[in-house]
């Protein structure tokens, strides 16, 4: 399968997950947010593990704790691996966790 | 889930929380700046502040970017919604924020095409799936959310994408502090700093702090063992007379931060001259706006804005909030005329607000604040 075509399938998945995620997420446009996070930047940073990965794109599917994934631009940390923790923020992976000792 | 369950250990909160009381100088008061928005949620979320010393005391910062954004722009924003053949897409809480005219959400219910995203890589998914449509990004966000939008630009560029266009409200968290730190309003012993803008820019910038004007700063990660940690880091520090910058969320934050996002930041954004704020007036080069090899994916540039400035509306004291000088609940219309559903002022309308924080986790108990 051409590159174009895996990215397309990981970015169908992602949809799909993204829709079943949705009952957590706000059932209204700017109602109350059940997730007690702020959707206007999709929350602070929140730790999501890597489940599917697009290196040649830079894109990785992610899964929060609560199970719900979404697409995640993984530039800014690379190089990742399956499994691997991430903090993201606005789709955006910022940091590998455990990368900075302590 | 491995790293947030062991910063919510209660034993551990109780335990931290006699150390600062027993680390704090009873004759003495102290006014602790948080200022993330995030950091504001969580204290109330997990009733962080109920856990502290009756004399140290947390005012909040203008670290909401929702909060900060003037009435202008949300009018600018509604005029680009209602250009044709346009989609206009924005995070959630956005869609709520009053301007001079109503909201998005207004503007959508009269028939403009727009639409809630969580990233803005959902933005250009949108765009992509468009292609005859010209689909605009309202991007807000400190530098935590910049990088964000500097890799959907970069990717749209990359894909060669035409029809997606940003309009540019990022704004950057030092100049509106050293704003803070030079008004005569407020005096304040220390800062709680903001963890995921330095997981970006890391601590190293807020060393003109303590240097500068005698203020520690400790950079906190955002639950309640981490708060809690940085208040006695900050009260340490101020018994034993250090003025520093310290790092408390170094799980996450490297000193110097992250070069690629600032990389790619320095690519696709440069500094405004100037940029308004609300409650803060106009504060120079403290935003961004596309820079010249992004000029033609600018809203801006694309199409005309009003750029009108408009007043707060004047029952309204969300300045006076995001700069700590009065509490959400001191404001006239706090909880009455301003509510989360119908809000006036920007402050209650994001979860990240103070005034929605303290209406949502019923901060009503004022006997405890002291001021």
């Amino acid at each position: 399968m051409s590159d174009v075509g895996r990215t397309c399938e990981l970015e169908r998945s992602v949809g799909g997950a993204d829709r079943g995620g949705e009952g957590r997420r706000p059932e209204t446009e700017g109602g109350p947010n059940p997730l007690g996070h702020c959707i206007t930047c999709s929350d602070e940073g929140i730790p999501m593990r890597i489940v599917g990965l697009d290196e040649e794109r830079c894109l990785a599917l992610c899964e929060r704790e609560d199970g719900a994934r979404s697409t995640v631009e993984i530039l800014l940390v690379a190089p990742v691996v399956l499994g691997d923790t991430v903090l993201v923020h606005a789709g955006t992976a910022l940091r590998k966790m455990e990368e900075v000792a302590g | 889930m491995k790293y947030v369950d062991e910063y919510r250990d209660a034993e551990l909160g109780s335990v931290v929380s006699a150390e600062v009381a027993a680390t704090v100088d009873a004759n003495r008061h102290y006014k602790i700046m948080e200022v993330c928005g995030g950091h504001t949620h969580s204290i109330y979320k997990y009733g962080v502040d109920d856990l502290l010393p009756p004399n140290v005391e947390l005012v909040h910062g203008p670290g909401c970017p929702v909060c900060v954004i003037p009435m202008g722009r949300v009018d600018d924003g509604i005029a680009l919604a209602h250009q044709e053949n346009v989609i206009f897409t924005c995070f959630g809480d956005m869609m709520r924020v009053p301007g001079s005219d109503g909201s998005l959400l207004e503007a959508k219910a009269d028939g403009a095409d727009i639409r809630m995203v969580y990233s803005p890589l959902d933005a250009l998914r949108i765009a992509r799936s468009n292609p005859e449509r010209d689909v605009i990004f309202f991007a807000i966000g400190f530098e935590t959310t910049a990088p964000s939008t500097a890799l959907t630009l970069m990717r749209a560029r990359a894909e060669g994408i035409t029809n997606f266009f940003v309009m540019c409200n990022h704004v950057t968290i030092l100049p509106p502090l050293r704003a803070l730190l030079e008004s005569p309003d407020l005096r304040l012993d220390g800062f709680i700093g903001p963890g995921h803008v330095c997981t970006v820019v890391g601590a190293k910038p807020f060393e003109f702090i303590p240097r500068d004007y005698g203020t520690p700063l400790v950079v906190s990660g955002f639950e309640p063992l981490d708060l809690l940690q940085s208040v006695l880091q900050l009260v340490r520090q101020l018994g034993e007379g250090r003025c520093e910058v310290e790092n408390q969320y170094s799980r996450l934050v490297p000193y110097d931060g992250n070069p690629a996002a600032m990389r790619v930041m320095a690519e696709v954004f440069e500094l405004r001259p100037h940029f308004e704020w609300r409650g803060l007036g106009f504060i120079s080069q403290s935003a961004l706006a596309l820079s010249e090899a992004y000029a033609d994916m600018d809203a801006e540039r694309r199409w005309t804005v009003p750029g009108v400035r408009v007043a707060d509306p004047k029952a309204c004291q969300c300045g006076e909030v995001l700069k700590g000088v009065i509490k959400p609940f001191e404001c006239k219309v706090f909880g009455t005329a301003c509510t989360p559903e119908r809000p006036i002022g920007t402050c209650m309308v994001s979860s990240e607000g103070a005034c929605a924080a303290y209406y949502n986790y019923g901060r009503f108990a004022r006997e405890r604040e002291v001021v």
